[in-house]
């Protein structure tokens, strides 16, 4: 299945991916979210906050990319497509800033995700295919 | 609950849905593309519902504007991440590449604070 940009989606390409790079993916995301919940305990939930951005997932998976592919260039690749979703995050975060005591969280949170997909598939489609 | 379940809590969703994303960006090429699902905000949606769930949508507001920051921080780690992973390899540069992330948050979360 291809969408804009080259963009293809290939449900096949799990059979290839590493039992291993999920769990470590998962280990590395429950560290992250334990981390801002203790700082969050112990500083406020602005400190707290700061950490819900920590880039331990992302270093952890351009590590794990770079062990399998056997080169850098799809790490270089994976961290420029990081980029695109960094910003995206910048949109998550304003979103719920603005929206947390307007609307109910759970709809303030999914308009947030929303905010974060039309960002970084927006910029993708702008600058991710130069 | 106890303090403790609550930390559970959020360590286990944060990972589930991390794992999420890691899968979607497995099954998208380009590698560009796939990229953008190594920065979705996973550990936020997760850690943003178990502090609603635990404590309200009060604290929300504070840690979206902490978000802010660390977001900004994250566009700089990643900006700074490409340059040094492709010099120093994924391990070594993403880990360098953190000390941007701390000075660039820490600045941040000291305006917002």
């Amino acid at each position: 299945m291809s969408a804009g940009g080259g963009i293809r989606f290939q449900p096949a390409k799990l059979r290839e991916t590493p039992l291993r790079g999920l769990v470590v993916r998962f280990a590395f995301g429950a560290f992250v979210s334990v981390v801002a919940g203790v700082v969050g305990e112990l500083w406020g939930p602005v400190a707290g906050g700061v950490f819900l951005a920590f880039p331990a997932i992302l270093a952890a998976t351009l590590t794990l990319l770079e062990e399998e592919e056997h080169r850098r260039d799809p790490a270089v690749q994976d961290a420029r497509g990081a980029v695109l979703g960094a910003t995206g995050m910048i949109a998550f975060a304003v979103c719920a800033w603005a929206l947390a005591l307007r609307l109910p969280a759970p709809l303030g949170l999914g308009l947030a995700t929303v905010a974060w997909a039309a960002i970084a598939g927006g910029l993708y489609q702008a600058f991710g295919t130069r | 609950m106890s303090q403790v379940w609550w930390i559970v809590g959020r360590g286990l969703l944060g990972g589930l849905l991390v794992m999420v994303f890691a899968v979607i960006g497995e099954m998208v090429t380009p590698k560009r593309f796939a990229g953008v699902f190594a920065a979705a905000p996973a550990v936020a949606i997760a850690g943003m519902t178990v502090t609603v769930l635990h404590e309200g949508r009060l604290p929300l507001a504070g840690s979206a504007l902490g978000m802010i920051a660390g977001s900004v921080a994250l566009v700089s780690y990643c900006a700074v991440a490409v340059p040094l992973v492709r010099r120093l390899g994924a391990f070594a540069g993403s880990l360098a590449a953190l000390v941007v992330w701390g000075a660039v948050a820490g600045a941040g979360w000291a305006l917002v604070a």
